[in-house]
């Protein structure tokens, strides 16, 4: 990833996740975590969704730890992990 | 017409080739490939890290017609959503090691000295994505499936990972096919 990329967003910035949600959703939510791509590449920018979605995660404990759907035993949170190219700014 | 190229799962002494193309496989603690077990998940340790079984891919050309396959490459959609507490390691490999642990509690850690094919110590999977994908060795102008190295690996679990079923991700094989 272009270090540049990351550069243009903040946190606390509004944005709309485009890809890598389950089953195509696009998802809206709020920048909590920017990390430095060539440390943490998987972990690159960590949004708080709006609402949780299935297989959602607490970023790393950044936000309220995930519980598990008592009849699917998926983890359901709000944190997700992206990239630069894969979201859009609101 | 384009060669015919899978991909295959390797578990197993034998190993049992598995044609895993554009279906999920799960990483459990146990050396076996099904596309939603949950018999012998890995469980959340207390402290340290447990393991996956690792899990060993490679590609396998079935058909292939006056052309080559080669210029390979193996990459990550570049965002670790697994979960909490979850990371992917992996390397290439030039020889089958079968995946050893405790089956329902944790594989044996993917390390040069476990694994003798291993190409370097695994690193995140995460790093490799479509604009900076693994190189993968081979080339192949006939029908085979063992051409090119082995993709291992390995998902690690830490004592922060909440219980429960992580999201999936998606793996994407590359190569280049002159074949008519």
């Amino acid at each position: 990833m272009d270090n540049l990329d990351s550069i243009k967003y903040k946190r606390g910035q509004r944005v709309r996740i485009l890809v890598g949600l389950e089953e195509g959703k696009i998802a809206t939510g709020t920048i909590r975590i920017l990390n430095d791509p060539k440390e943490d590449p998987g972990h690159q920018i960590g949004v708080e969704l709006d609402e949780p979605v299935r297989y959602g995660h607490s970023l790393e404990g950044e936000l309220p730890r995930e519980v598990v759907d008592p009849k699917t035993h998926v983890t359901v949170g709000r944190g997700w992990w992206t990239l630069p190219q894969y979201i859009e700014p609101l | 017409m384009a060669a015919t190229v899978l991909i295959r799962r390797l578990t197993g002494a034998g190993p049992t080739l598995t044609d895993i193309t554009s279906i999920n496989t799960r990483a459990n603690a146990e050396d076996a490939h099904t596309t939603a077990g949950t018999s012998n998940s890995i469980l959340v340790p207390s402290a340290g890290t447990n393991y996956s079984y690792w899990v060993t891919t490679r590609l396998d050309v079935t058909a292939i017609t006056a052309g080559t396959v080669n210029n390979i490459k193996w990459y990550t959609d570049g965002a670790n959503n697994l979960g909490t507490g979850v990371t992917m390691k992996m390397n290439t490999a030039s020889s089958y090691v079968q995946a050893t642990g405790t089956a329902g509690t944790s594989g044996t850690q993917l390390t040069t000295g476990n694994h003798a094919g291993l190409a370097g110590a695994p690193t995140d999977a995460f790093a490799f994505t479509s604009g900076s994908p693994k190189s993968v060795s081979g080339t192949t102008s006939s029908v085979s499936s063992t051409f090119a190295d082995m993709v291992v690996y390995q998902i690690e679990v830490g004592t922060t990972a909440a219980a429960g079923a992580t999201g999936s991700e998606t793996l994407t094989w590359q190569y280049d096919d002159t074949s008519s």
